[in-house]
């Protein structure tokens, strides 16, 4: 008979980097959202992407703490952006393209893939 | 759902903290505002009504998503709506969303305050879910 041997540590290592590994691809995707020019806008050109002067876009962290990530975007309009906002001269309509990316994005999919693949080669 | 439909079920519970527009030539209506019915164009209430007091702003076309089921996906609609502070008061906004909260389906709402851009007024944005 077979011996089995169970190293739980080694099994909770290859389940974790495979956490970040998803959330750098879901950070990657967020990105991808914010630059594709598919964002209606009331002015010409429309639909457009959501980068005017890049500084949003170049705001994007990604931070790993243990089994928590956080993706941010650290600047002070951030919110405005994503989900529209009533201005004293005029409104902007939302671009959540943090929600969209979420949608969009199948995490449970594609980090079973890569926690697979670490737990194929223990 | 409608953003008529949704209206008529959110306003009973809002209606005592909704301010007005003063419409040109003096009357007042309740400031509730389906947005987008016309696409983009029509994000604004006319220029020349004066929004006082906390105004509710409601997408008049929903974003329709799917719900991820046991079975099959539900398809569920989200109202993005907006209420905004027109003046100081900031006590009728809180109760405002407090009642909305207590009797709707909704993400976490986000604040935006008027001290972090001179362009900005004080609101919360938030939807609301129907299926």
């Amino acid at each position: 008979m077979a011996d089995v041997q169970i190293n739980a540590a080694q099994i909770l290592a290859a389940l974790r980097e495979p956490f970040s590994e998803t959330n750098e691809l879901l950070g990657r995707e967020m990105q991808r959202q914010l630059t594709d020019p598919k964002w209606a806008w009331p002015t010409q050109p429309s639909p457009r992407d959501i980068v005017d002067t890049g500084r949003l876009r170049d705001s994007y962290q990604g931070t790993a703490d243990g089994l928590e990530y956080e993706h941010a975007y650290p600047v002070r309009y951030a919110l405005a952006v994503h989900n529209g906002a009533v201005m004293r001269n005029g409104s902007q309509p939302a671009r959540p393209w943090v929600k969209q990316a979420v949608k969009e994005f199948d995490f449970a999919e594609s980090y079973a893939q890569l926690a697979q693949a670490r737990l194929d080669k223990l | 759902m409608t953003s008529q439909q949704l209206a008529a079920l959110v306003y009973p519970q809002v209606s005592a903290y909704l301010g007005s527009y003063a419409k040109p030539g003096g009357a007042t209506i309740a400031a509730l505002w389906y947005y987008g019915r016309d696409g983009l164009s029509q994000l604004e209430p006319p220029s020349d009504w004066d929004a006082s007091g906390v105004e509710l702003r409601i997408a008049a076309v929903p974003e329709v998503t799917l719900e991820p089921q046991y079975a099959q996906p539900a398809v569920a609609q989200e109202f993005r709506c907006y209420l905004v502070l027109h003046g100081n008061d900031v006590s009728g906004l809180d109760a405002a969303l407090r009642a909305i909260l207590r009797n709707f389906d909704t993400d976490t709402p986000a604040l935006l305050r008027a001290a972090q851009d001179p362009q900005l007024l004080t609101q919360y944005s938030f939807t609301i879910r129907s299926s």
